[in-house]
C-alpha cells in the first residue's frame, strides 16, 4: 500500500459537508474538463494548493491521506510504462474512431476522457498521478521580444486525481 | 497492470464492440462524439467551411450555406475532407466546387 498526502482547495461553505460526507468527485462534461478524468483532485504540495486558492478566490485548504494499492496507482510521472499505456489507449481510440467514421469534439483535450475510458473499459485505477506544466508568467512577457519562449523550463505541479473515494482518509482543515 | 495486458484487453474490446457500443463507451468516458453526418450538420449550422478549390467533383450551393449558417462574404470554414462526401443533397448542385478544409487538421 502506498501512502500519499494531498492538498485540496475549496470554499468555506463546503468544508462541513466534505468533513462529514466526504468529497464529491468532479465529473467530466463537455463544458467542464477535468484533465485526469473523473475524481477528487489534490495537489501534492501545499504551496500549489495555496496558490490555487488565491487564484480562484477560495480560502480553505484541506489535507488528506491517500492510501492506494501499488497496482491501482496510475503514475504518469515516474512510471514510463504507465505513460506508455496512456499513449497506447489514446492512439487506439483515435484510430478506431476513424474506422467507425466518427469525429470527436476538438475543443477539448482528450486526456481526461482517455483516462475515464481506461478505467471504464480496460482496468480499474484508483489514483492518477500526473504533472501539470506551467510556464513562467514572468518570462512569458518576453516572448514577443524574443519571437519564441525565452526559457524551456517549466514548473511542474503534481496533482492526484482520486477515483476511489475509499482511498481518502483523515481529512483535516489546514490552519494557516 | 502492464502494457501487454492492456493491449490484449484493448484488442479483445475492439474485436467485439459494435459501433453503437463504442459510441456509448466514448460518451460515458466524457467524449463528445459525432457521427460524421452529424458533424456535417453541426459545422454547416454553426460557422465553418468553405475555402479554396480543393476538390472539383462536387458543388455546394453557397447561397444556401450563407442563408442557413449566415456566413459572410469572407467565408472561412473548416471541415474534415471526408465529410464532404456526406453533404446533404440540398447543398449540392452541379458545376464548380468549392471545398471545405479543416483549419485544425494537422
Amino acid at each position: 500500500m502506498i501512502r500519499l498526502e494531498g492538498f485540496h482547495g475549496t470554499r468555506p461553505d463546503r468544508v462541513g459537508s466534505i468533513l462529514s460526507e466526504g468529497f464529491k468527485p468532479s465529473v467530466c462534461t463537455k463544458e467542464k474538463q477535468h484533465w485526469l478524468g473523473d475524481g477528487v483532485y489534490f495537489f501534492e504540495k501545499e504551496a500549489d494548493a495555496a496558490n490555487w486558492v488565491r487564484t480562484y478566490n477560495r480560502s480553505v485548504i484541506l489535507c488528506s491521506v491517500i492510501n492506494v494499492e501499488e497496482d491501482k496507482l496510475f503514475d504518469l510521472i515516474d512510471d514510463y510504462s504507465h505513460y506508455g499505456i496512456f499513449e497506447t489507449v489514446a492512439a487506439r481510440i483515435m484510430k478506431e474512431k476513424g474506422k467507425h467514421n466518427l469525429s470527436i469534439d476538438r475543443d477539448n483535450k482528450i486526456d481526461g476522457y482517455v483516462i475515464n475510458f481506461i478505467c471504464n473499459k480496460v482496468c480499474r485505477l484508483d489514483v492518477i498521478k500526473a504533472g501539470f506544466p506551467f510556464q513562467s508568467s514572468i518570462l512569458k512577457e518576453y516572448k514577443n521580444d524574443y519571437g519564441f519562449p525565452v526559457s524551456r523550463l517549466q514548473k511542474i505541479q503534481v496533482q492526484y486525481c482520486v477515483r476511489n473515494s475509499d482511498c481518502i482518509a483523515d481529512i483535516k482543515e489546514k490552519v494557516s | 497492470m502492464n502494457k501487454k495486458d492492456i493491449e490484449t484487453a484493448l484488442d479483445k474490446y475492439f474485436a467485439n464492440v459494435s459501433r453503437e457500443e463504442f459510441i456509448a463507451d466514448l460518451k460515458d468516458a466524457g467524449f463528445t462524439v459525432y457521427k460524421n453526418e452529424e458533424t456535417l450538420v453541426r459545422h454547416v449550422q454553426s460557422s465553418y467551411t468553405i475555402s479554396s478549390e480543393v476538390m472539383k467533383n462536387l458543388a455546394i450551393d453557397l447561397s444556401m450555406l450563407k442563408e442557413t449558417s449566415m456566413i459572410s462574404e469572407n467565408f472561412e470554414y473548416r471541415y474534415m475532407p471526408k465529410i464532404i462526401y456526406q453533404l446533404q443533397a440540398e447543398f449540392l448542385m452541379s458545376g464548380n466546387i468549392d471545398f471545405l478544409m479543416d483549419k485544425d487538421a494537422a
